[in-house]
């Protein structure tokens, strides 16, 4: 336990951090502004079946958008103004940094989603009867767990430069660029290869989750991959130190 | 440009390290991150592989919709013989999500039953092309004879139309020679005129021996097979029509015409003998052809043609259902992008492949093949061209609806009543064994017939005689406890205060459709009034296992009638139950709501809407109609359908039952078909699919005696819908978009203020 109080204190530091500056509101403004223009345009019309299913996918799109703009500054920031030197020197390791930096990140995605929580209870009051809340959780569930793995992308393209502008665009390059390439390519490879190739395709996994299904091959999919990326973050980060 | 300050330590702080770290240092150093870097990538491949051999998934959704339901697997756990799944699709025009939903799909069916194979047939391959080509070619091969069986009992039929060619020639031949005075010159000689009749169906006969020789000459270009189903009709269709005619002499002599007088009473009496011989002959010959079950290779003949679908093959001897086929229209509509391109519509397309699978499945289960029977009354001038184009356009109309119902088993025929026919002739037998020989006759099951009446525009005299001749029909079918299925329409004469003919015909049932007052919605328009065509939506009930499949969805009404249920009714707490299939606790009729519509202040059943029907909105655009309490109806909701359980025959074949939907003309293309647009704010595509054809399948059969027609699907469950008001929506808009982000910031704001 003792192991997770530098990283929680990092965290924790961390998230402190993005609320600290204006710029972590008005992310958080700004997404809670979409989120709902987006619930209003796809959801809230009279006779629709009432389910935040297209809210779930428009919202994972917007996630692309918005997750590197949290995960831009987590190192690049460090190393532009010198104080990765001085985290350095703290009695940590560099994956503990990573961690609790990546963690940090994860709780301000939390508190981005919280206020969109306001949009469910504007589909319960508008509906009959009122929806079930297990497939909405699912769907909450769905945006905790790509807006981690698009984290996780953004701290690994933080890590590599000190340009936070570089980092944005690097990571949503690579959103987007590794998210139209699957669907693309499985558009043309036979059935066999594409339905295999699927198996990466990130907007997929998460419309299943939005859908209501809580497939363990997808929960351990987003976990795994984010946790993969994380450990590749911290090494890359590791290895400023010896390389 | 100088380092700033800032980074200065940044840029050379690793150049410094990696000049104090030896070699060695770094190599195992980075030998450590390589292996540290393979195991975390290794161990998340490994859970990866773990979680996909657990294959744990939990379904949220209330209605079950990523599992079987039960009833589908119930119903594939019952499988008695080998069946075999091909998917036959381009998996790049289903696109990833809708190739994933319905292998999905699939997989969920694979691993219900060991008797059911599932193959995936990629179309975009070559190699996909020609399996399904090979498969196509051994489904053809198979299922030959069947159809060459119907070849001979055709051309049977057109060889007894030839003998009654050759009878009916006679007589009239007999008839010119026997008058006994010579014939008057001009229209008075109406003998004269009646050998002319005569003759013509004689003629007419040997055409229609002729064409069914040209019909089936024709062959399907997907199976180089003769089309008997389309030949059967025709020759029913030409038959029926000669019949009429010969008929029609017959009784001519047989009656007390004077003009008949010039004949001697004995040729009279032994001519009307032959005539009437002669028409049974034909008649048999119609009923042989009308009563040729659709071979299963026709059944799937547009999905096999089209080359995407989901064909179902069951092992059995030949004759009996072996084979069935989803188009893929069925489950992933087509529609066109706005860029021009075509795109299937995948929304629901796991829900839809599951009951349109187990519906399949079911249908080759059961040996009965249903015959829907649509009653129509003459319409035309009378003439037989008239009945024939009558018949053939409403053959068209019908199409979409025969091929749907085709997927379940069911055949649907066309039964014209004029008034030179007894309904009684027109109307077939409860049940019908299946014509032909060799193997088509093997079967000793009897096909079940449903009979479908559907009410006419009584504003005319024409009208209001069609309608009379309907209720005839219904009364016989009611005498004679045949199953049926009736849609009443608005009534003029009811207007007007009088009865009814339809109406009166279904006094004996437990349900009075309000045929003097439809229901109409008012509607802003910019004249004022509401539109006379109310478009309704009513939903389908639970409380029924002729609908409860279907529960929760939206049929589409046109001139829909409320029904008043007067007899008994299931308790109102067992929603979901099967009343009709439970055993009865007493012989009176029971009628069940089968679709209900929520009243509101909009709308009502309107007393003078045949005076709105008939004015133009452009004519008396102040006409502002308004709710009468003293002749209009205003209810808290109404039933638009309802089944009655008349307990009165052998529950065996259904024949007690009647079903009633106060609509018009609801099962037509316009109304039954689904209409799909691209959604670009979801998955890809909405598919605003009424209820109607399924709503009729579900009716039919269950009439035939089938208690759970459809297999209960993700969308049989009752969905939530938004029921707030276009207003209200709007308010709850703007407070979102409004709200939302100006409360982030200002709780941003305090937390700074609080922060000093």
């Amino acid at each position: 336990m003792t192991a997770l109080v530098p990283l929680w204190l990092i965290a924790r530091r961390e998230l402190l951090a993005m609320f600290r500056i204006p710029l972590g509101w008005v992310v958080i403004a700004l997404f809670a502004l979409l989120a709902a223009v987006a619930f209003s345009i796809s959801t809230l019309r009279p006779g629709e079946p009432a389910s935040m299913r297209a809210f779930f996918g428009l919202a994972g799109g917007l996630l692309v958008v918005v997750c590197p703009a949290i995960s831009m500054r987590l190192v690049s920031e460090e190393l532009r103004t010198g104080s990765a030197e001085l985290l350095t020197t703290a009695p940590v390791g560099d994956a503990t940094v990573i961690w609790g930096k990546y963690l940090g990140a994860c709780l301000f995605l939390l508190a981005m989603l919280a206020p969109t929580l306001a949009l469910v209870l504007s589909l319960i009051l508008s509906s009959t009867p009122a929806p079930a809340l297990l497939p909405i959780a699912s769907g909450y569930l769905s945006l905790v767990l790509g807006g981690m793995l698009y984290l996780a992308v953004g701290l690994l393209a933080s890590v590599l430069t000190h340009s936070q502008t570089l980092a944005y665009l690097a990571a949503l390059l690579t959103l987007v660029g590794a998210q139209l390439g699957v669907i693309a390519a499985a558009r043309v490879l036979p059935a066999e290869i594409a339905s295999a190739l699927l198996w990466s395709a990130v907007p997929l996994r998460i419309s299943t989750l939005a859908s209501g299904l809580i497939d363990l091959r997808d929960v351990v999919f987003f976990l795994g991959i984010s946790s993969g990326l994380v450990v590749l973050a911290a090494v890359l980060h590791e290895s400023r130190r010896w390389a | 440009m100088s380092p700033s300050p800032a980074n200065t330590p940044l840029r050379h702080g690793p150049r410094l390290s990696r000049a104090r770290r030896p070699r060695q240092g770094r190599f195992s150093q980075g030998l450590r991150a390589v292996i540290t870097v393979a195991a975390a990538w290794l161990a998340i491949a490994a859970a990866q592989v773990i979680a996909a051999r657990l294959a744990w998934r939990l379904d949220t959704t209330a209605e079950r919709a990523h599992g079987l339901a039960p009833r589908s697997a119930a119903v594939l756990a019952a499988l008695d013989a080998p069946h075999t799944l091909l998917a036959v699709a381009s998996a790049e025009q289903l696109g990833p999500a809708g190739l994933r939903d319905l292998t999905d799909a699939l997989t969920a069916l694979d691993n219900a039953s060991p008797d059911l194979t599932i193959a995936f047939i990629d179309t975009d391959q070559p190699a996909g092309r020609a399996r399904f080509e090979d498969q196509r070619r051994e489904l053809v091969a198979r299922e030959a004879s069947v159809v060459m069986d119907q070849v001979g009992v055709l051309r049977a039929a057109g060889q007894t139309l030839a003998a009654a060619a050759a009878s009916v020639r006679a007589t009239a031949e007999t008839l010119a020679a026997a008058r006994r005075e010579p014939p008057p010159a001009g229209p008075a000689d109406v003998v004269g005129l009646r050998v002319a009749q005569i003759r013509v169906a004689a003629d007419d006969l040997e055409q229609a021996q002729q064409a069914v020789e040209a019909d089936l000459s024709v062959q399907t270009a997907w199976a180089s097979l003769p089309d008997t189903p389309a030949a059967a009709r025709a020759l029913t269709r030409r038959a029926s029509r000669i019949g009429e005619s010969i008929a029609d002499a017959a009784d001519w002599l047989g009656s007390s015409d004077p003009a008949a007088s010039v004949l001697p009473l004995d040729a009279r009496r032994a001519a009307q003998r032959a005539l009437q011989a002669a028409r049974t002959a034909v008649a048999d010959a119609a009923e042989r052809a009308r009563a040729l079950p659709t071979p299963d290779l026709f059944r799937v003949g547009d999905a096999l043609a089209s080359g995407e679908a989901l064909v179902l093959i069951r092992t059995g001897e030949p004759g009996t259902p072996s084979l069935a086929a989803i188009p893929l229209d069925a489950i992933a509509p087509t529609t066109a992008l706005p860029d021009g391109r075509r795109a299937r519509l995948t929304a629901d397309l796991r829900a839809r492949a599951e009951a349109l699978v187990i519906t399949a499945v079911q249908s080759l289960a059961d040996d009965e093949r249903p015959l829907a029977v649509i009653v129509h009354a003459e319409a035309g001038d009378g003439s037989p061209e008239s009945s024939d184009r009558i018949a053939q356009g409403l053959d068209r109309a019908l199409a979409p609806v025969r091929r749907q119902l085709a997927l379940s088993g069911i055949d649907l025929q066309l039964a014209l009543l004029t008034d030179a026919e007894p309904v009684e002739r027109t109307l077939l037998p409860a049940r019908l064994a299946p014509a032909g020989t060799g193997t088509a006759a093997t079967s000793a099951a009897t096909r079940p017939i449903i009979y479908c009446l559907f009410g006419t525009d009584t504003d005319s005299a024409a009208g209001v005689r069609r309608a009379e001749l309907l209720a005839r029909a219904a009364s016989h079918l009611l005498a004679t406890g045949r199953p049926m299925l009736v849609s009443p329409t608005p009534s003029a004469p009811a207007a007007f205060g009088a009865a009814d003919p339809l109406t009166a015909a279904l006094a004996p049932l437990p349900v009075h459709p309000l045929t003097a007052a439809p229901l109409l919605r008012r509607e802003p328009a910019a004249e004022g009034r509401f539109l006379p065509r109310a478009d309704l939506r009513p939903v389908l009930t639970d409380r029924h296992p002729a609908v409860a499949g279907l529960a929760g969805r939206a049929v589409r009404f046109r001139w829909a009638l409320p029904l008043e249920l007067t007899g008994d009714q299931p308790s109102p707490d067992t929603p979901g139950a099967a009343p009709m299939s439970t055993a009865p606790t007493s012989t009176a009729p029971i009628s069940t709501a089968l679709v209900t519509l929520p009243g509101s202040d909009d709308l009502w059943a309107e007393a003078e809407w045949l005076t709105l029907w008939r004015t133009e909105r452009s004519a008396s655009p102040d006409q502002a109609s308004r709710f009468n309490a003293g002749i209009d109806r205003r209810d808290d909701g109404y039933t638009l359908a309802a089944a009655i359980d008349r307990r009165t025959a052998s529950p065996a074949d259904g024949g007690a039952r009647v079903a009633l939907v106060g609509a018009r003309w609801w099962v037509l293309d316009a109304d039954a078909n689904p209409t799909t647009s691209p959604n670009a704010s979801s998955a890809g595509a909405d598919t605003q699919a009424t209820a109607n054809a399924e709503l009729f399948e579900s009716l039919v059969l269950w009439l035939a005696g089938r208690d759970e027609p459809l297999a209960a699907s993700a969308l049989t469950a009752a969905r939530p819908v938004i029921t707030a008001t276009e207003a209200d929506l709007a308010r709850s808009r703007w407070t979102l978009i409004l709200s939302l982000p100006l409360g982030v910031l200002a709780l941003g704001l305090l937390a700074r203020i609080l922060r000093g």
